[in-house]
């Protein structure tokens, strides 16, 4: 085995002498590396065996010197601006039965090793990971399983993971800053402050038939209506990092046609984008002279020059410019109502947004009350708006394929107003003008073309009734707009 | 790939171990007071001990044997142990690396707070097959590995390590835009790794593997449309513009993809003397080209007559409600009849999943569950086939009532 390092660290040791055209330097064997903040060394993790460990390597090589390794995991180093080592840790060494029976505490939490000491900041059976610090050093932001339930996970609200804050002079308890309506198939990784302070962005991952995408708000900011996709749609992508000018970021991504996961540099201010190498992870180094990443279990440094500024602009389509037009509409329907409807104002094809809006008086209770329905000779429920235990707005996709979105807040009897929003690409539901519940099926929609009529308030109970019925096209004005990368970086 | 293989060397190792200590294990057991198969019917459960993870431990050898003790009350005969969730392994896999499978050590993986999310079934520590596999011959049963098509299971914490780690083979839509869901069948990579994946479930040494066709992640022509897909559809049809995903051209062209894969499957496993069975859903008494949609494209039967699966699985029947046990028996002859010199076995589900359910049936019928249990049991046996499959054994959902009507069919 020793034999084996020796020669390992060899080849490494004659790689980084010999730099590819494009400058590209072998640093160690390890993943998620992390410059120190005088740009000397590099924070990573390591595979040895079963255990991940933390060690730090000089940026030309060297030895290295292990931080953390065990007994138990640890991963994603990050740096504090004062040279401290924040990082993931924990010993989870008890069977997840003997955990889910309260026989465990353990999970991973945060660590700061720091003049030789290591200082556990965060505990507990919950997973706290991918740290990053802000520019003063005074925060801590992370995404935390801390709070989602631990029971008919499939089924939770919860997001699966939730972006926390912590003071990291003053410790305490984390503070859950942001979690996504859109339940356990939802989930944040990698949150990172800009340099000034300002901007978080983070990766996401909206729902199940979506991938990874960069995202991001202000700070203060942290309700979802504020977030903005900040990554082109047609581009995986996650795990971004900050220039020191706070004008670009690296991030690990990947679009068709590519050999695989690659480094990513966005100019936040334009969209324009450019894959600079194979390999995830990236950083910046502290002057922005260099990157850092890996590939393959491997740490590369390479330089980072005028040419590899960002030169290609995605072709984004947008689905909400158009202002609300109500093209159709029905009050006070207090039974089930068949409207016979026809011409080509209905036409929406498959890529046009429309929006359905139905205020209802409701009392609450279980019980399908399909509240509007379109029928159509594509489809006789090419879209509808219903209620049960929850409220849902629903579709077909190209091949007549059930599609939906969800929304829970319905309880109690009273007046709602539900509205559900098609786009070419997402199903949308905002209840009481609240910021919607987003899903994007990755498939696409059912194309209608030849209405046949609208059927209202199949279903209603005894002094249930819709109060109004409309079908339009455009954005409906009573529904927040998220906001879009140029808000957040004009 | 040092790792790699100490990993697999102590897995053996570990493996091993389990092994030597298992006649002296399952003693501390009391053997459920089952009998002995005394027939050649089949009556099979499927376990996904998943399933059980909050009443046994089952990442212990202790508990493992307590899930098959408790699935041995349903009077099976026949065990096929499921080998994964989507990506995640039930077993030490070299093709799929088990510690970036624990959240949250890959960051493109979201966790699960749930128990399931803390399993490390796929961990040395963790491996049930050779403790199933024991138990199985010494208790006189079949043993078989259920395994999916699926690359995660409708739930981003379980999908495929090497489909993360392998962006470039994902499949993407017609608009391309990728998804991490699912690997594209036209990438020679992807079918390579799944024929890997093959190799390791003969190590496990069943005598018989249940490919699932019902469990496919949200599989879809419309995310087929990889490069290589692309550039064979240039090849077949020059610069017409490529279709949509319900262009019978299209589903013909993906669907020889899955043909040649499953011919591979099968010859390895005729290779291991190990029996191929293809399950699928909605079976109806018509052609089968509706069906592609859902079973990836190839003619179900039409393999079955090429000889490429020993076996076949009807997991759900699409019968008449108007004549539940009539329409049923019609489709199952006509499956009999249709489908060569492969074995055939039939659903007695407890769950109600595609609307076949023993429940289902006797809320038609008004029969009880026991009664439609022998109906069902009756059927199959008089139609020919060879055995039931009990989809899938979970705690305590196959009433001691049903459990009961089940020992007395095989009377």
């Amino acid at each position: 085995m020793k034999w084996t390092w020796m020669l390992l660290g060899s080849l490494l040791f004659l790689a980084g002498c010999n730099p590819s055209p494009m400058g590209e330097r072998v640093v160690t064997q390890g993943t998620n590396p992390a410059f120190s903040p005088d740009g000397s060394k590099l924070a990573f993790q390591r595979l040895d065996g079963d255990v991940f460990k933390i060690g730090v390597i000089g940026v030309k090589g060297g030895a290295v010197e292990w931080v953390e390794e065990g007994p138990g995991n640890a991963a994603y180093p990050e740096w504090t601006p004062d040279g401290g080592l924040l990082y993931m840790a924990g010993h989870d060494h008890e069977t997840a039965y003997e955990g889910w029976r309260g026989k465990s505490k353990n999970g991973y939490g945060l660590r700061l090793y720091a003049n030789g000491q290591k200082r556990t900041l965060t505990t507990g059976r919950c997973r706290d990971y991918t740290p990053s610090v802000s520019a003063d050093g005074r925060k801590v932001y992370f995404v935390t399983t801390r709070g989602v339930s631990s029971e008919s996970a499939a089924y939770s609200k919860a997001a699966s993971t939730r972006i926390a804050e912590l003071d990291l002079a003053a410790g305490g308890e984390p503070r859950i800053l942001m979690d996504s309506p859109n339940g356990n198939n939802s989930g944040f990784v990698q949150p990172v402050v800009s340099p000034d302070g300002t901007t978080l962005l983070w990766g996401h991952l909206e729902n199940f038939f979506d991938t990874w995408r960069i995202y991001g708000t202000r700070i203060g900011k942290f309700g979802k209506i504020d977030w903005c996709p900040v990554s082109p749609r047609k581009l995986a992508a996650l795990a971004p990092r900050w220039h020191p000018n706070g004008k670009l970021i690296c991030f690990s991504g990947f679009r068709k046609g590519d050999p695989g996961w690659g480094v990513w540099v966005e100019e936040l201010a334009t969209g324009k984008v450019k894959r600079l190498a194979t390999g995830e992870n990236p950083c910046f180094s502290p002057d922005g002279q260099f990157l850092a990443y890996d590939r393959d279990g491997v740490v590369y440094v390479r330089p980072f020059t005028a040419a590899d500024l960002p030169d290609e602009i995605f072709p984004e389509q947008r689905d909400d410019d158009d202002p609300e037009k109500v093209l159709w509409s029905k009050e006070n329907v207090s039974k089930e109502t068949g409207l016979m409807a026809s011409g080509p104002q209905f036409a929406f094809g498959d890529d046009t947004t429309f929006f359905v809006r139905v205020k209802v008086k409701l009392d609450g209770t279980q019980g399908l009350r399909q509240l509007l329905i379109g029928e159509y000779a594509e489809h006789e429920y090419a879209f509808q708006v219903f209620a049960n235990y929850a409220v849902w707005f629903s579709t077909r996709d190209f091949n007549g394929k059930y599609l939906d979105v969800k929304h829970n807040d319905y309880k109690g009897a009273r007046e709602y107003t539900f509205t559900g929003i098609r786009t070419p690409h997402a199903l949308m539901l905002s209840v009481d003008g609240g910021v919607p519940v987003v899903s994007m099926p990755r498939a696409k929609v059912l194309s209608v073309k030849n209405l046949k009529r609208f059927i209202v308030g199949r279903g209603l109970k005894a002094g249930e009734c819709v109060i109004k019925a409309e079908v339009g096209t455009g954005w409906p004005s009573d529904v927040p707009k998220f906001k879009k990368r140029e808000d957040l970086f004009k | 790939m040092k790792n790699v293989k100490w990993k697999m060397k102590n897995g053996v190792l570990a493996s091993a171990l389990i092994l030597a200590c298992c006649p002296c294990l399952a003693r501390q057991h009391p053997t459920t007071n089952y009998q002995l198969p005394t027939t050649n019917f089949s009556i099979v459960a499927l376990v996904d001990s998943l399933d059980f993870a909050k009443n046994y431990d089952i990442e212990t050898t202790t508990g493992t044997v307590q899930v098959l003790e408790h699935v041995l009350l349903t009077h099976a005969n026949d065990i096929w142990w499921r080998d994964k969730g989507g990506g995640r392994m039930r077993y030490p896999s070299a093709c799929e690396m088990w510690q970036v499978s624990e959240a949250p050590f890959d960051k493109k993986r979201l966790p699960s707070e749930d128990i399931y999310g803390y399993l490390r079934l796929e961990s040395p520590r963790g491996n049930e097959f050779p403790v199933v596999r024991e138990e199985c011959r010494r208790r006189g049963l079949g043993f078989g590995v259920h395994t999916t098509i699926e690359e995660n299971h409708w739930y981003s914490p379980l999908a495929s390590n090497w489909t993360l780690a392998h962006p470039e083979y994902w499949g993407c839509t017609r608009e391309g835009e990728p998804w991490m869901g699912c690997c594209s069948i036209l990438h020679p990579e992807v079918v390579a790794h799944k024929l890997e994946m093959v190799d390791e479930r003969l190590a496990l040494k069943p005598q018989k593997i249940m490919l699932d066709f019902w469990r496919n992640g949200a599989w879809t022509y419309a995310r087929e449309y990889s490069a290589p897909a692309l550039a064979e559809w240039k090849r077949l049809y020059g610069d017409e513009p490529v279709p949509e995903a319900t262009d019978p051209r299209w589903q013909k062209m993906v669907g020889a993809h899955f043909d040649d894969y499953l011919r591979k499957f099968s010859a390895k496993c005729r290779a291991a003397g190990v029996e191929f069975i293809g399950g699928f859903v909605g079976i109806d008494d018509k052609d089968d080209a509706s069906l592609r949609s859902r079973t990836c494209g190839f003619s179900w039967r039409s393999l079955a007559k090429e000889g490429v699966f020993d076996a076949v699985y009807v997991m759900s029947v699409t019968y008449d409600p108007k004549d539940p046990f009539g329409s049923t028996e019609r489709i199952y002859r006509n499956v009999m009849a249709n489908c060569g010199k492969a074995k055939v076995y039939f659903p007695l589900a407890s769950y109600n999943f595609e609307k076949c359910g023993i429940g289902e049936y006797a809320k038609l019928t008004k029969l009880t569950e026991a009664e439609v249990t022998k109906r069902l049991i009756g059927m199959a046996r008089r139609v020919g086939a060879r055995g039931v499959v009990l989809e899938c054994v979970d705690y305590g959902n196959y009433r001691p009532d049903v459990c009961a009507a089940i020992a007395e069919a095989l009377k």
